[in-house]
This record gives C-alpha cells, sequence and structure tokens, in this order.
C-alpha cells in the first residue's frame, strides 16, 4: 500500500526565519538536511504533501493545534505530521520516509 | 552619517525582506528565500489592510535598518487575551551592516535602532489605526525575543536599548507563555 504523508507547517508570515526554522531548525537532523533549505525539496522528491499555514492569517488554526507557540515571538513555528490521514510523531514520519527513500 | 527613516510602501518591501535575510550568512538556503517571498506576499495584504507596517532606515540610499509592526488583534491567543486593548506590537528591530565582532554589525551602536523606533512612537501618536476602530493606539508592546528568545548574550543590550527609548517593564501584561519580561510603551501621557 503506498502510504500518505503530510506535513503541515506553521510560520508567522512577518518572519523569513520562522518559515525557515519551520522547515529547518525543529526538524533539522544530520542526516536529512544540513541548511533546512533542501529539506522541503526532499520532501516533495517522495512525494510528501506539505501544507502552509501563515499563522497571521490563520490565527483559529494556531488557536487549534498550536496553541503552545508563543505568539510574541515571531521566529516560532509549529509542525504537525501525518501518515494516511493519521496524525504521528516526526520521529514515526521520518523512519517511514527513511523506509521509502532506501527503496528509490 | 546621514540617515533617512522611511515608511515602508509598496515600492520598497524588497528592501525591508532582504535586510535581515541577505546579511544573515545562510541566505542561500532555499527555503529562506521562499520565506521571504512569503513575507513579501503578507506585507501586500497588510498594506491594503492595515497601512504601512514597518519603518525603513537608509545610509546613502541603502536600507540598513527597520523596526516592523502590527497591531495585536492579528495575532493568535493575544487576539482573544488583548482583544480590547489598542496595541501595536513590535516584531521586529534590526539595525545590520557587516559583522565587527561577535554578533556586533557595522551600523549598530549608532543610534540607528532608536531613531526608527522614535519613528515608529511619533507616527503612532498620530495615526489612526482600523483595527482599533479608528483610533489611535495606547501602548506599544515588544514580547519575547527581547527578553527570553533569541540570543542569550544579545538580550540585556536588547533591553537597555528599549528602556533607553522609554519602554518599561509590564510584569502584569498578558502572556500566554507564562514567561513574562514584556515590555511596553504608554502612548497615552
Amino acid at each position: 500500500m503506498k502510504i500518505r504523508a503530510k506535513v503541515e507547517i506553521y510560520h508567522f508570515g512577518c518572519c523569513p526565519w520562522s518559515y525557515f526554522f519551520a522547515y529547518g531548525g525543529g526538524f533539522l537532523d544530520k542526516e536529512w538536511t544540513k541548511t533546512g533549505g533542501d529539506f522541503k525539496e526532499e520532501l516533495e522528491k517522495l512525494g510528501v504533501e506539505i501544507v502552509e499555514i501563515n499563522l497571521l492569517e490563520s490565527p483559529e488554526l494556531a488557536e487549534k493545534y498550536a496553541s503552545h507557540i508563543d505568539p510574541y515571538n515571531p521566529f516560532s513555528s509549529h509542525k504537525r505530521f501525518f501518515l494516511n490521514g493519521k496524525e504521528v510523531s516526526k520521529e514515526e514520519l521520518f523512519a517511514e520516509l527513511s523506509v521509502s527513500k532506501e527503496s528509490h | 552619517m546621514e540617515i533617512e527613516i522611511r515608511d515602508l510602501g509598496h515600492e520598497n518591501i524588497d528592501d525591508l525582506v532582504n535586510i535581515c535575510v541577505s546579511q544573515s550568512g545562510v541566505a542561500h538556503a532555499e527555503t529562506l528565500k521562499e520565506g521571504s517571498l512569503r513575507k513579501r506576499v503578507w506585507i501586500e495584504k497588510v498594506l491594503e489592510t492595515f497601512g504601512s507596517c514597518a519603518k525603513i532606515a537608509y545610509v546613502k540610499g541603502e536600507p540598513i535598518g527597520f523596526v516592523e509592526f502590527y497591531p495585536v488583534q492579528m495575532f493568535p491567543i493575544l487576539r482573544h487575551m488583548l482583544k480590547d486593548r489598542k496595541i501595536i506590537l513590535i516584531t521586529c528591530v534590526f539595525v545590520g551592516g557587516k559583522r565587527t565582532k561577535g554578533l556586533q554589525r557595522e551600523f549598530q551602536g549608532r543610534g540607528i535602532g532608536s531613531k526608527l523606533v522614535q519613528a515608529l512612537i511619533k507616527d503612532l501618536e498620530q495615526r489612526r489605526i482600523p483595527y482599533f476602530d479608528d483610533e489611535k493606539a495606547e501602548e506599544i508592546a515588544i514580547g519575547s525575543w527581547c527578553s527570553h528568545t533569541g540570543f542569550p548574550e544579545a538580550l540585556p543590550r536588547f533591553r537597555k536599548f528599549f528602556f533607553k527609548n522609554g519602554f518599561v517593564e509590564a510584569p502584569d501584561f498578558p502572556d500566554p507563555t507564562g514567561k513574562g519580561g514584556i515590555l511596553i510603551y504608554n502612548l497615552v501621557k
């Protein structure tokens, strides 16, 4: 069965760094990317659906899914990970993508 | 050194967007570039709904710093906690140039940040804000990144900078993180 993977990226639209950290800072790891800049492309190559949400345009989503976020800090960001429609941890998503990557 | 402060408008969005990113050392990162594009799109919208949301400092025509600000009602969580208050939140103050030593940059420590903040105060003393039913702002707030976020070694300098510009600590100011450290400037004297 083909795995459907999705990542939701919550960022402050007023800050390019929030967007950068959302892809890099929070789930930057040595194996996947060095700068954060390559990670999005890597996800796309593997067919991962990416949904980007500007917290300033969709504050209700931040309140629902990222209520721990520091609203005073525009550098902050949040991520959610999904496999086959079910929310999973970052580790589970990475593990599944690693299997997929090896089989490519 | 002659410093010119200009309001952000459609014509100088790129100046604002490029200042902090271009001097970061990781400006090559594709995701950062994409973040800049997202910011550009966002600013275009804000100019229509709120008006100018930044002031940019220029030296010899080159953009070298900015202060950026928004009504608190735009922010998740805060829009409920502070819904009846006429507060402008500063999201960023940055003055750049090449690195000289440590975190220090060539245009820092020359009063440019203060000129930006003072220009903002002067503007807000006059300006009527659509988000506040066309009334004036009553307070300016500066949040966590000057008290417990970012480079720890730079935080005392940030706080000193804002104190110098008339901001005071607001220990009772609503803060969903519970960390406190919010500074405010009272526009209603």
